[in-house]
């Protein structure tokens, strides 16, 4: 269980650092065209989130409220990112899909938790973020999948 | 540089010592993660003279590029705060998120010393006479040392020396044996700001050290951190010797729950309080005191949520309680356990067997909840400095604050309660540095003065913010005519 607040931000890096990874090795394997920029341009975004989500893990501990929390089963938030070269277009356009859509859920689900206000705000912006990716992803790929 | 071996840092050079050396050891698994020198008084003479002869030019450098160094040593400290507090982690035993607390702590101190150029300026005012005017304006005053505790080992010396430096003082620091490694890796960030050598230094070490420190004639002023009898020692030896000291000290601190008090929003600051770092944090909740009814739901509560802490190796970011700093330390916290159940307490959470798989050599001590106690026994009295809550009940807040006002320490105090009323009686009448309302760590942030009372206190000025400023500085008036 993810029950502190180092806890709950670090399950975010990882999932911001294997989502990175994901779509950059999906650009790296996708012919040229606007399918190939997002998938870069969201591999980039992805690890600035990531950065952004490091600076909240510094900067906003605080000694005076680092309480326990009921926390988060880090069982709940996986997200399957198989070989993004390996899978065909739809499918790896799913995955994204779905992955995006869970990771907005944690951050959502680990703002409520969250014992210092700033740091759930920026968990709350960061859901938002990956919850506008899902209208990138469909527009890229014609309103389909999803 | 390998954390393998501490070393002495003089006159802007890493020094090797010929000292005899002491295991440093992981409290997580009980390994050697290094040796630490105990430096002779000649190494302290060093130290020392190097600072003295730095002071000079260091007091003519202007504040606005003394303070340039304090931003540089900031920015470098973010860039490895992740290293730094895992290095607190591995000698201190406390959780990452206790670790990364302290280092924020630290890096809040420098950044309010970086504000020196305002704090440290004097007044003055025209026509004291006629054509006559006055101004006091405040100095610097030599070299000045600090002798830091185990339980913070990068953020205590950093409650003073920022200060000291920006104020134009130069300073020596000497950790705590059991934990060099953290202020050695801040030396390592130090040495990059090519600071003029002497500025700054660092002696590893003990009690010859210590008294070393205290008795040099160059060394102007003490900060100390340290149990009572030694804090007082220190204070007694330093100001007998018309030098500046401040020395805080041990705590006893009581935590009262009103019978109004929200549970619900108080259990998770009374388990942070009570648990947090082990219990060894001079401002943990050491006595919690329920006033009449709340008792039987506040024991309820308190015991279930600290039965549900997850005791392990504080690398585990999921782990919400390390182990305590020695092996010996913990046979102590026990032997005062022992002295409770002796004396007549119920061990109503016991933690003394709990084990944790892969850290089996650890120091480790679950949550333990003694109920039953009563304000003459031993252990309602002595500083613990382990996960140990005494509970205690009374009828009325006046009851409690008796029994406050008897203990001999004064570090912190809390209270937990709904009333406006009770908050304000006990802010009033509780004589203690630190005072929380619905607050169980009451940690002073940078910008206030942080220090206790009675036993826990020996000096006027506290660490930190302007009381910092003005103990690393003496004030001068100057009247003029011209």
């Amino acid at each position: 269980m993810l029950r502190t607040f180092g806890a709950l931000v670090t399950a975010a890096v990882q999932l911001e650092e294997s989502l990175a990874a994901f779509y950059e090795q999906a650009a790296q394997s996708a012919r040229e065209g606007a399918a190939k920029t997002l998938l870069g341009d969201l591999g980039e975004e992805t690890r600035a989130l990531s950065g952004r989500l490091e600076r909240v893990r510094r900067e906003q501990v605080n000694e005076m409220l680092l309480e326990p929390i009921p926390g988060l089963d880090p069982a709940d938030y996986v997200i399957a990112l198989d070989e993004a070269g390996e899978i065909t277009h739809d499918a790896l356009f799913t995955r994204a899909l779905e992955a995006e859509a869970t990771i907005a859920r944690y951050y959502r689900d680990a703002a409520e938790q969250m014992p210092v206000p700033e740091a759930g705000r920026s968990l709350s912006r960061a859901a938002d973020v990956h919850a506008g990716r899902a209208a990138r992803l469909r527009q890229a790929t014609g309103g389909h999948p999803g | 540089m390998s954390r393998d071996m501490a070393r002495n840092y003089i006159g802007g050079k890493w020094c090797d010592s010929a000292a005899e050396r002491l295991d440093v050891r992981d409290p997580s698994t009980d390994e050697v993660i290094g040796q630490v020198p105990l430096s002779s008084s000649k190494e302290v003479e060093a130290a020392a003279q190097a600072a003295s002869d730095a002071f000079e030019e260091w007091r003519e450098t202007p504040p606005v590029v003394r303070i340039q160094y304090l931003f540089r040593l900031r920015e470098l400290m973010e860039e490895n705060y992740e290293d730094l507090a895992r290095t607190i982690v591995l000698e201190e035993g406390k959780t990452l998120d206790e670790a990364r607390g302290e280092m924020r702590r630290t890096i809040e101190n420098i950044e309010v010393a970086a504000g020196t150029p305002s704090l440290m300026m004097g007044r003055n005012l025209e026509d004291v006479a006629r054509g006559i005017d006055e101004e006091v304006v405040r100095q610097p005053m030599g070299v000045f040392a600090c002798i830091a505790p185990f339980n913070f080992p990068a953020m205590v010396p950093w409650w003073f020396s920022p200060y000291a430096l920006a104020t134009g003082n130069t300073y020596v620091i000497k950790p705590s044996e059991q934990v060099p490694f953290s202020q050695q890796r801040i030396f390592e960030l130090l040495h990059e700001l090519d600071l003029p050598p002497g500025v700054i230094n660092l002696v590893h070490g003990g009690r010859e050290a210590v008294e070393a420190l205290v008795e040099h004639p160059s060394i102007v002023g003490v900060s100390a951190v340290t149990s009572t009898p030694v804090a007082r020692h220190i204070y007694a030896k330093a100001s007998a010797q018309g030098k500046r000291a401040q020395c805080q000290a041990g705590a006893k601190n009581f935590i009262v729950v009103m019978p109004d008090a929200d549970l619900g929003r108080a259990v998770p600051g009374l388990i942070t309080s009570f648990f947090g770092c082990a219990g060894e944090r001079c401002l943990a909740g050491s006595v919690l005191v329920a006033v009449g009814d709340v008792y039987e739901p506040l024991k309820e509560r308190f015991t279930a949520a600290a039965r549900d802490l997850t005791v392990g190796n504080p690398m585990d970011e999921t782990v919400q309680m390390g182990p305590v700093i020695s092996q010996q330390h913990r046979e102590r916290v026990l032997a005062h356990i022992e002295a409770g159940l002796k004396e007549g307490a119920r061990l109503i959470l016991d933690g003394r067997a709990v084990s944790v798989e892969g850290c089996e050599r650890g120091y480790f001590l679950g949550p333990t909840i003694l109920d039953d106690v009563h304000p003459d026994m031993s252990i309602a009295k002595e500083e613990i400095f382990g996960p140990v809550p005494s509970l205690m009940r009374v009828g009325d807040l006046s009851e409690a604050l008796d029994i406050i006002d008897r203990n001999p320490y004064g570090n912190a105090a809390s209270i937990y309660t709904s009333s406006g009323a009770a908050a304000r009686e006990f802010k009033y009448r509780v004589r203690c540095g630190n005072i929380g309302i619905n607050v169980g760590v009451v940690a002073a942030m940078a910008f206030f003065p942080f220090g206790g009372t009675k036993e826990s206190f020996f000096g006027d000025l506290h660490g930190q913010g302007q009381d910092a400023v003005d103990f690393f500085t003496e004030k001068k008036v100057v009247i003029s005519r011209w």
